[in-house]
This record gives structure tokens, sequence and C-alpha cells, in this order.
């Protein structure tokens, strides 16, 4: 009688203890794997021309997350390592990929016309955008979002370890980071290249779903 | 107490309870000893550039009020506050011009982080492990069930169940004391 008592007793405090473990865990906040911007700020607002040569206004995308980064179709090595990713996160992303606008702004308008992009991202997935636009326009965008290009002709890229394309003249030197926008048009979370696809994809079903 | 003891479920809970609490005073011994003087609970941690910071790195100057290493525990939030008019970055943070950047260090490692507000470019964060509540746990789970099979085969050697403490075993009751 008095055994079965103390294991009883053992028994009650092992489970309470879980209880209580489970609660605290579950009820943790949510950590964002990206960068945060505190507090949010408006994204700055622009308007492009996608592949389809149809126009895209960033305000517009109200209810959407949008996933955007800087780069171009030429790029030997971030890009299309940057699309890879971003198609993973769709897959994970399941039926919610439809709430969310994966973009690619060119770094390079001058070669990246509405075509060339079209070509580009078919190889990806075609709902994929791409976004491009006059010199003057892009500079804009680029300076709002923080975005150093500099051209390097292919045989300096070349002398100094860069990789390219025979036909190229030249690469672009840009930064790599992933930008999210929130549903509300707010710029909510930045990304390393390094970032994982299924981080990311975390990250934007809690914003998807509201959260803060 | 005494009949507990002298059944086999009775000695194993004994024997459990007592290696649980030796391994949880042992890990705790273990940890004070071991005690890195950077471990804190999780923190956050700013880190201001001041208004200006560019031009001087621009020049070659380093900003007096940003150190050139950091150093972190796991779960530390390292917050960069941009008083500057452009934007700067450190590694995967980026901090609009006027605004902060946010990241939870979750993972322990050394890092060299690319930086724009450093003329060397680079900053160095050092993001160590720290002892949490699930550290102690997983030390008490290893270490306990093995002590626990220790302690009972010990209490075996030093007071052997007889042929009549397993007949009453069996029949449900303890040994004659």
């Amino acid at each position: 009688m008095k055994s079965k008592f103390v294991l009883l007793s053992i028994g009650l405090t092992v489970g309470v203890t879980l209880i209580g473990a489970g609660t605290l865990w579950f009820s943790r906040p949510y950590t964002f794997n990206g960068s945060v911007i505190e507090p949010p700020i408006a994204a700055a607002d622009f308007r492009l021309r996608d592949q389809n040569d149809r126009p895209f206004r960033l305000s517009d995308q109200g209810g959407k997350i949008v996933l955007m980064f800087f780069g171009y179709t030429s790029c030997p090595d971030a890009c299309p390592a940057t699309l890879a990713q971003f198609r993973q996160v769709r897959a994970d992303l399941g039926r919610e990929a439809d709430r969310v606008r994966f973009v690619l702004v060119t770094v390079d308008p001058e070669r990246d016309t509405a075509e060339r992009l079209r070509e580009y991202l078919a190889g990806f997935d075609p709902a994929f955008i791409g976004l491009t636009g006059s010199p003057a326009e892009m500079e804009s965008v680029w300076q709002s979002y923080g975005v150093y290009r500099e051209k390097r002709p292919l045989e300096a890229a070349s002398q100094a370890g860069g990789h390219g394309h025979a036909g190229e003249n030249y690469t672009v030197d840009h930064p790599t980071r992933i930008y999210a926008v929130d549903t509300r048009g707010n710029l909510r979370l930045t990304y390393s290249a390094e970032a994982r696809a299924a981080e990311i994809a975390r990250d934007v079903q809690h914003l998807l779903r509201g959260g803060n | 107490m005494k009949a507990f003891l002298n059944t086999i479920g009775g000695r194993l809970t004994f024997s459990l309870l007592l290696g649980l609490a030796l391994a949880w005073a042992m890990s705790e011994g273990a940890f004070l000893i071991l005690k890195d003087k950077s471990d804190h609970a999780p923190q956050r941690i700013e880190l201001v550039i001041p208004a200006g910071t560019a031009e001087r790195v621009a020049r070659g100057q380093a900003s007096p009020s940003i150190p050139s290493e950091l150093v972190f525990v796991v779960g530390d939030t390292l917050v960069v506050k941009n008083e500057d008019t452009v934007s700067h970055q450190l590694g995967p943070v980026w901090a609009p011009p006027g605004a902060s950047a946010s990241l939870t260090l979750d993972q322990a490692n050394k890092f060299a982080f690319a930086c724009t507000f450093q003329p060397s470019r680079y900053l160095d964060l050092d993001v160590r492990p720290r002892v949490t509540t699930a550290t102690r746990l997983t030390a008490i789970a290893f270490a306990g069930p093995p002590m626990a099979v220790l302690i009972f085969l010990y209490g075996l050697v030093l007071r052997p169940f007889l042929c009549s403490d397993f007949s009453s075993v069996v029949s449900g009751g303890g040994p004659p004391s």
C-alpha cells in the first residue's frame, strides 16, 4: 500500500513537471530567424516593369508577403543560389505560397530586359517575378534599399577569382541580402545568403498568420 | 520504509531517485567549477552606430564607441541601432538609416562578419554556449540512470535479497523485519 502511494506520488510529480515544462515551451514568443527591423518601417515604394512588361508596384501587393532580392540574370553564383532557395521556400510553404511574391530586382538593367528575365526565371519557377526599369528608376530603388552595385570588367573579375560566362564583358558586384515585406507593406526582415530555406519559410508562415 | 526497500520495485525506485540526485549534485558542481565568466541569461545587447560613421570609415578612421570584438552567449539578441544617414550592415544584420535591426544569436560559434562601420570591414563576434535548464536536464538524464543501476547493483552486494525475500516479493509483501 505504502509502495503504491510512493510510486503514485512520483508519477504525479513527473507528470505535473512535464505538463508545466510543455506549457512553458509552447507559450514562448516566436523568435524570427532573420534579422528583424525594429520597429518595422514602411518599405520604400517603387514602380517597375515585370518580365511580362506589366507594371509592378510594391504598394499594390498588400495582403501578400514580398520576398525580394537584388541580382541579375548573368550572375554566375549568388543569384541562381538565391532563386533555388526561393524555390525551396515556395515548396516548404505549400498552399500558403500563393500569398507570397518572390521577386528579383535587377542590378543590371542594361542587359536584363523583360524578355531575358522571363527566359531566366522560367528556368526556376514561372511564378517568380523579375523587375527591371530604366537606369534612373533602378538607381532610386537601389538607393532606397541600400544596394551598392559595381560593374567589373570580366577580365578584372577573372583575375580576382570571379566567374563569368563567355560573351559577357562584365560582372556586377551586388549584395545578396533578401528582404521580407509583410502584408501591410512594412519592411520586417532581412536574410543573408546563408539563411536556410526552411527558416525563411517558418518566418513567412508566422507573418502570414499575423504574428509579430 | 524498510519493507519497501526490501522489494525489487522499492529498491529500483530508491536507486533511481538517489542516482538522479547524485547526478544533479555532480553536474551542478561541474557547472560551477567550469562556469564561463561571460555566461549570463539571454539579454539584448545594443550596438549604436553614431551619425557620421560612414564618413569616418571612408577616411579610414574607426568609430571610438564601436568595439572591434563582441562576446555573446547563445540566446542573446544583438541590436544594431543605426543613427547614421546611410544604411549599415553587420553580417546578416542590415539596419536602414535611423532604424534598428536585431538578430537572435542561436548558435555558438566565432564569426568574422563583414561590416560597413569598421575601417577593416570586419567585426568579430564570439557567441559562446550557455548553461541552460535543458543542459542541466540533459546532464541528469545521461548520468542519472547509469548511476541508478550502479547503486542498485551496489545495494545487492551490500544487502542481497534472500530466498525468503523473493518468496515474500512474489506473494506481494516484504520480508519479516
